[in-house]
């Protein structure tokens, strides 16, 4: 009886301290903390669905290189019309002109520049890419134009030798004025000049800073801009004037952000390529890196490593350690090893008597994608291209490839179903397969891969190399 | 002198005069006299002042001391005054020797207290005091004393004299009984303080002569019998009483004034902390002299001052120089815990405690109760000091009280409800409540928010002691209110601005009460029980209906609380009337939904997000820990929180009978409250912040903590001695550490709400007219300045007219149709869809959207519930969108795009009107709309708004509702439905009204609804009436 009296007692009381110690345990603290996406270093294209889609092209016109003619390629990637307009803002004034524009499915227009303007690109929906082309004395170069803005942009490559123009074109395109500080690492180190530390960019203007000017006779000049309030966007435009052997005309649109790999496919390596690998470590970690190639022919030479200190970039030839013998297309991979991202930027400087001379310094591709697409390409008389599909995955791939043009989207007949073996890549002279300027190309894969698109003029100078824009994966 | 000569020591004595003060002495005066007489120093002279005794000395002093002075004085001063005697008296001594007149010397004390001063260069030596009956044991060698003067003494009282203390030493104090002081050190420093009658003028003579740079000496082979008649003649609670004032003198006197800065504070809350344990302990004597000392010196500071002056003159060495010696730390604090919790006897001790604690609550039991009530009095006023008479910052979900009773009464009469974007819903009872409320105060809305804000603090005490009520014991009474006060869950409220949160802590007691009535089982009122059904439900009905006026969810929580209560019920046994709660409580929301009809309706069919109640704050996920300790900001003290469910529980382990059934009532709604605030964090069954859903708990642990009070009066005598003692004062201590971190916090004076807020960080923006615009805010719920409507998970957004908007946008209305549409326009640009949400918005009248981190400005300290980096990023992404540097813990965008409620399109084309009227999506539609202007800008009432217009299309910004009417110089215009959700008309130029035609049906309905309010009041009076 006494024990059952307990019972009575005790019971309930167990029953409560149960219940709290369920609460305590099941109520833990919630250690789960929100994860940030890490901003996309390239541009990419806003999918089709999306309300709105905007593109921001700063002029390549400013500075020291107000010679050079200025277009921007509109590549429509969807199966409906897309209409918009291109917001000419006027450098110096932030003067806006307003011009509509209509796009067919699959077609691509091209809009001439006003002097000294940077374009904003606004279009109803998703699924549009634009890129701009600069011309000059020195060549043809064809950029991406930037599908988002950033308050840091990064360049790994640059130079202001006696030979050579390097500016900076900084696009404001919000209402609100940004401020920005610009570091510069050369092979001497660090340096931030007075005058572009705290820079203003007045609202719906572009800044030009002749990086010739402000970090003077360096080698390599990678640059970090870095907003303090604001957003932007950033692209080089580097010349050679041909007087120290390379010559050639370079836009190159600004990486948002650093990652971990890059990848750079490559259409053609000739016996008087100069080439190599820029990368440039951003952080304040330092970076271990692993250099990769893999030739179309022949044995992979041993990877290269190296390190690349805090804030720092390092030079990287192609011919280091053996490197890959001339004359062969190859993909190279740049990939931190302990996770401390950079940017990589592949210097490609072909020079004379080759036939194809230019120089031009392009970024890599972050990460494969299916969908890829250019808006600027010319196979046109006089003009030569080539394009490089690489297949990073350990599954044959399937790319077909479509042409656009003002007319339309027409798929390329002898380029469909075109397998890309693992960790291989293809390249095709599209002169070879379709003839048109502009020359959109869209690349439907069954497996990621990684494009690149090289441009050249036939007997003059004029190098360009683009990666591919990744597009969303329809549905 | 020659080498041959012995040195004669009468030769070298100096003169030296001990003074003995007496006062009505017994017959231990002569053996005093007699052992100073026996003296062997051959310069001694002997004064005798008597302190007015009633019957003169001098017969008894020249009989054993024939030599002796004596002087007589006509009143008494006390013992350092009439000493003081001395220095108008004598010339030529070199030493003064203090004797009290019940001490015996032994022979060779002169000599040797002479000769020590010599050899040390001492200003005060003192002997060796033993016991007058057994000279073999100790009673002081020299005292020590902390920083606060509260003496320590050197050796164990009683202790066995084995000589194991017999070496000269430097020491703070030496006592009283027996002092020798250099004559000219003791003219300097003025004698003793005539402030001090007797107790504590040793230590403020040893203490100044320190200061003065004298050292203080205890000469063991000194020795001195002390019989200790002084607190015999003067009682022990006077003894005291005059010590705690005279040691606060003292060292109100010999600080400077900076350490003074230092050390005072110290002083106050240790004075605190024992005036609780005091109060708690319900000695009284001592609480008064804890207080009486403060205030005593208080009366006195312009003495205090004066003699902080003499002693500055005379100051040789610094604060520093004196703490040297003292001891650290606080000697009292040491004595407590050495005397009361010796290890060694702590069963013993423990049962001496069990049983003094018996005692006072059987013996005083009205006592704590008073206690309990001062204390939550005290609280709520030293609280809340810096809230009470002044504006409430309008944090989170303390709404500006900006609308007068009639604007009030009208919005409740109106057809058009207007927070968020407006809507044709009911309006909420609110309205007509606060006007009346409004009325009452003779329109004094800020008097009325302070009621309903803090008021509800001293409701839910007051609803505590009624809870309490058939428990008829005081100290169980007391012990409720004590724990319902000290619940960290309402200073929390206070501190985030959580208005719903407070409501629900006011009315919980309530609630329970009602509940527990039908319940039945608690001995106290079983007479009352016998009333209906109905008017049970009636009465718990119309109180449940004004808690949900502004905390909609009351309704289904008091169901959740009968559940628990239920549950709990359950678990003790078989109650009686099992389902009694659970049916009270669906009677009374049934009264409370047809009291707030059509209100009610809206409400269910809105958004279930509003049900939290007036902007109730988010939901945030608290590990249940906090929850268990209701600790949910920042007041409260981690590990103290423990003691409020610790205490709770002591009725679990010693209850019996219905207090233990009601003990497991109680912790059933607790573990209910704590289950559905867990739940609530996790974004589960759309439950409210937890502060609303632990409200109930509170109450029950409360109840809880009673009930165990009630079992140790009851149940406790029951039991031998065992670990249920243990338990009963485990839990008494419980109690009075549970008091300890909100007594803390209270030292804050507001709870640390500060006074900014986010209405005057945007006061430059509201300077700026913008003309029928709105502001769109984003953030955690809790940092909303009003109600707002679910974005994701974590995230609101809000609406309010103009830039900050005040009570009327406190209550959210519909989340659906045009909320929609917004909310889709943000979460498009928050995807990366578009980066001109400025553009999308525009025909919402949005002209600026801030984005909010905290509550307060960052400089409140308020908690940071930064918004999401996407949210942030998205904002920063928009290219029609003007970021403004207002205040770090805004981030405020001006929309660059034309944006007003209403807005004139002209010139559109045909194409243009066309998807105006039927778009595909809405979203795209207002982006393809063309910028238009912002006309109507003269507003004459909320919803109404007059101004010329030119020819085109006018579109108001609000739900599409066909009461919405537009003239155009008198002649109405027709309406229609545009971009999906919005109001337009094809307007010709001219003078344009915008009116909105409330319905009558609305003014039937509000008819109605006040006439079952009255009908409820009535009828609810009247039974209360007739139970009385």
């Amino acid at each position: 009886l006494a024990a059952a009296a307990m019972n009575r007692t005790v019971l309930p009381v167990v029953v409560v301290a149960a219940a709290c110690a369920v609460l305590l345990l099941v109520g833990g603290a919630d250690g789960s903390s929100p994860t940030t996406v890490p901003p996309d270093p390239v541009p990419h294209a806003d999918p089709a669905g999306a309300l709105t889609s905007s593109w921001f092209c700063p002029s390549p016109q400013g500075g020291p290189a107000t010679d050079v003619a200025a277009t921007i390629d509109i590549a429509n990637t969807t199966s409906a019309p897309r209409t918009g307009t291109v917001r000419w803002l006027a450098a110096a004034t932030g003067t806006a002109t307003v011009a509509p524009f209509s796009v067919g499915p699959g077609a691509v227009l091209t809009v001439a520049a006003p002097p000294a303007s940077s374009a904003l690109v606004q279009s109803t929906g998703g699924g549009v890419v634009v890129e701009q082309s600069a011309a000059g004395t020195t060549g043809r170069a064809v950029a991406h134009c930037a599908s988002d803005t950033s308050p840091t942009w990064y360049t790994a490559n640059g130079s202001t030798l006696v030979d050579a123009t390097e500016v900076l074109s900084l696009f404001n395109p919000f209402p609100s004025d940004a401020v920005v500080d610009i570091e510069f690492s050369t092979e001497e180190g660090r340096e931030a000049p007075g005058a572009v530390q705290g820079l203003v960019i007045p609202a719906g203007r572009t800044t030009f800073v002749d990086a010739t000017a402000t970090v003077r006779r360096q080698q390599v000049t990678a640059a970090a801009v870095r907003a303090r309030t604001g957003q932007l966007v950033v692209t080089r435009l580097q010349r050679f004037d041909g007087s120290a052997g390379r010559a050639g005309l370079s836009l190159t649109l600004a990486a948002r952000a650093a990652a971990v790999q890059w990848t750079f496919p490559n259409a053609a390596s000739t016996a008087a390529d100069v080439t190599g690998w820029q990368v440039f470590n951003p952080d304040t970690r330092e970076a271990e890196v692993t250099i990769a190639s893999f030739p179309t022919s022949g044995d992979a030479p041993e990877p290269i490593d190296i390190t690349v200190p805090p804030r720092s970039q390092v030079t990287v030839p192609a011919a280091r350690d053996g490197g890959v013998p001339t004359g062969v297309p190859f993909t190279s991979t740049v990939t931190s090893s302990n996770e401390v991202p950079v940017v990589a930027e592949r210097l490609v400087d072909v020079r004379a008597p080759d036939t194809h001379p230019g120089w031009t310094s392009v970024l890599g591709s972050p990460a494969p994608a299916r969908r890829l697409a250019f808006a600027a390409g010319d196979t046109s008389a006089g003009a030569e291209q080539w394009l490089a599909i690489f297949n990073p995955g350990q599954t044959p791939a399937k790319v077909d490839i479509s042409s656009m043009t003002a007319a339309g989207r027409a798929p390329i007949a002898a380029l469909q179903g075109v397998v890309v073996p693992p960790s291989s890549q293809v390249v095709f002279r599209m002169n070879d397969y379709v003839q048109a300027a502009p020359l959109g190309l869209e690349i439907d894969a069954t497996e990621p891969v990684v494009v690149d698109r090289t441009m050249t003029t036939i007997g003059a100078t004029g190098l360009s190399i683009t990666a591919g824009v990744p597009l969303a994966d329809p549905g | 002198v020659t080498a041959t000569d012995e040195l004669d020591p009468t030769a070298l004595a100096l003169p030296v005069v001990a003074v003995v003060v007496t006062r009505d002495p017994g017959d231990w005066l002569e053996e005093c006299l007699a052992s100073i007489g026996a003296q062997d120093y051959p310069d001694l002279s002997v004064l005798v002042i008597d302190a007015a005794s009633e019957e003169p000395v001098l017969p008894r002093v020249a009989e054993v001391l024939p030599a002796a002075f004596v002087r007589r004085l006509d009143v008494n001063p006390g013992f350092g005054p009439a000493t003081n005697e001395v220095l108008g008296m004598v010339e030529g001594a070199a030493f003064y020797v203090f004797c009290h007149d019940d001490v015996v010397l032994d022979p060779t004390v002169i000599w040797a207290l002479v000769e020590e001063a010599f050899r040390s260069n001492a200003g005060v030596v003192g002997p060796k005091l033993v016991m007058w009956d057994d000279p073999s044991r100790l009673l002081d060698v020299g005292m020590a004393a902390d920083k606060g003067g509260v003496l320590m003494p050197m050796v164990e009282r009683g202790e066995l004299d084995q000589e194991q203390h017999d070496s000269v030493r430097d020491v703070f104090v030496v006592p009283g009984a027996v002092t020798m002081v250099r004559s000219d050190l003791f003219a300097t420093l003025g004698g003793f303080d005539t402030g001090i009658e007797i107790f504590g003028e040793d230590l403020d003579l040893c203490w100044r002569a320190q200061v003065a740079g004298a050292r203080v000496l205890v000469v063991p082979a000194a020795r001195a019998r002390h019989r200790e008649g002084l607190v015999d003649r003067v009682g022990p609670d006077q003894a005291a009483l005059l010590r705690n004032r005279h040691r606060l003198r003292t060292v109100l006197t010999c600080y400077r004034t900076y350490h003074l800065l230092w050390i005072i504070p110290q002083l106050l809350f240790l004075s605190f902390a024992e005036l609780l344990y005091t109060v708690m302990t319900g000695s009284r004597p001592h609480a008064h002299r804890v207080v009486n000392a403060w205030w005593w010196n208080w009366q006195h500071r312009g003495e205090i001052r004066a003699r902080r002056r003499v002693l500055k003159a005379i100051r040789r060495f610094p604060d520093r120089e004196v703490r040297k010696l003292q001891v650290g730390g606080s000697a009292r604090i040491t004595r407590f815990v050495r005397g009361e919790l010796a290890a060694s006897k702590l069963g013993e001790e423990l049962e001496d405690l069990s049983g003094e604690l018996e005692d006072m609550v059987r013996r005083r039991p009205r006592k704590l109760a008073a206690v309990a009530w001062g204390l939550a009095a005290l609280l709520f006023v030293v609280g809340t000091r810096s809230l009470l008479f002044h504006r409430i910052p309008s944090v989170a979900g303390f709404a500006p009280f900006d609308q007068s009773p009639v604007d009030l009464l009208r919005q409740y009469l109106s057809g058009w409800q207007p927070a968020g974007l407006g809507s044709a819903a009911a309006q909420p009872t609110a309205f007509a409540l606060l006007a009346l409320g409004g009325s009452v105060l003779l329109g004094h809305m800020g008097m009325l928010q302070q009621v309903l804000v803090l008021g509800a603090i001293p409701a839910g005490a007051v609803g505590m002691w009624r809870l309490t009520r058939p428990l008829d014991s005081p100290n169980a009474r007391g012990v409720g209110l004590l724990l319902y006060t000290v619940v960290p869950l309402p200073w929390n409220c206070v501190a985030h601005g959580n208005w719903a949160g407070l409501i629900l802590y006011g009315a919980a007691p309530w609630l329970l009460t009602a509940l527990a009535e039908v319940a039945g089982e608690l001995p106290g009122d079983e007479a009352p029980r016998e009333r209906p059904f109905w008017a049970a439900a009636l009465a718990l009905g119309l109180l449940l209906a004004c808690v949900a006026a502004f905390v909609p969810l009351a309704v289904p929580l008091l169901l959740a609380v009968a559940v628990g209560l239920t549950a709990g019920g359950l678990i003790g046994g078989r109650p009686n009337r099992l389902l009694g709660p659970i049916s009270l409580a669906a009677g009374a929301s049934v009264v409370a939904v047809v009291l707030h009809l059509p209100w009610a309706v809206a409400l269910a069919l809105g958004d279930r997000w509003s049900w939290a109640g007036v902007a109730a704050g988010g939901v945030r996920a608290f590990p249940a820990s906090d929850l268990l300790r209701f600790e949910t900001g920042p007041v409260g003290i981690s590990w103290l929180g423990w003691s409020i469910p610790l205490a709770a529980s002591v009725v679990l382990v010693l209850g019996r009978s219905w207090r233990l059934r009601w003990g497991l009532r109680c912790w059933g709604v607790a573990l209910m409250s704590w289950t559905l605030a867990l739940l609530g964090g996790h974004h589960a069954l759309g439950l409210p912040p937890a502060e609303v859903l632990l409200a109930p708990g509170a109450a029950a642990l409360a109840l809880a903590g009673a009930l165990g009070v009630s079992a140790f009066e009851l149940d406790l005598r029951g039991f031998r001695f065992g670990w249920r003692q243990v338990a009963s004062i485990v839990g008494g201590v419980a109690v009075v550490l549970a008091i300890l971190p909100i007594a803390l916090d209270a030292l804050d004076g507001a709870w640390h709400l500060r006074a900014a807020d986010h209405a005057g960080s945007l006061g430059p923006l509201a300077a700026q007219p913008v003309g029928g615009a709105r502001t769109l805010w984003i953030g955690a719920p809790e940092t909303l300045p009003i109600a707002g409507f679910h974005l994701d998970d974590d995230l609101d957004f809000a609406l309010t007219t103009d830039t900050f908007g005040g009570v009327l946008d406190r209550w959210a209305t519909s989340g659906k149709g045009a909320i929609d549409v917004l909310r889709q326009s943000i979460l498009a640009a928050e995807s990366g869809s578009t980066d001109q949400l400025g553009t999308l918005v525009a025909p919402f009248g949005v002209k600026y959207i801030v984005l909010v981190d905290r509550a307060a400005p960052e400089r409140t300290d308020e908690t940071l519930i930064p918004v999401p980096a996407d949210i942030d990023d998205m904002a920063e992404h928009q290219l029609d969108l003007r970021k403004l540097e207002v205040e770090p813990a805004l981030g405020v965008f001006q929309n660059v795009a034309p944006a007003s409620v209403r807005t004139l399109h002209a010139g559109l084309s045909p194409a243009a009107v066309a998807q105006l009227d039927s778009p595909k999506d809405p979203l795209a539609a207002a982006l393809a709309l063309p910028a238009g202007s912002p006309v109507l800008t003269a507003q004459a009432g909320r919803p109404e708004a007059s101004g010329r217009v030119g020819a085109g299309e006018l579109v108001v910004g609000s739900p599409a509702d066909d009461r919405w009417r537009v003239t155009v110089d008198g002649k109405a215009q027709s309406r229609r439905e545009v971009l999906g959700w919005a109001n337009g008309w094809a307007v010709p130029a001219g003078a344009a009204s915008l009116t909105y035609e409330t319905s009558p049906v609305r003014l039937l309905v509000v008819l109605l609804q006040v006439l079952a309010w009255v009908a409820a009041v009535v009828l609810v009076v009247r039974g209360w009436r007739r139970r009385r």
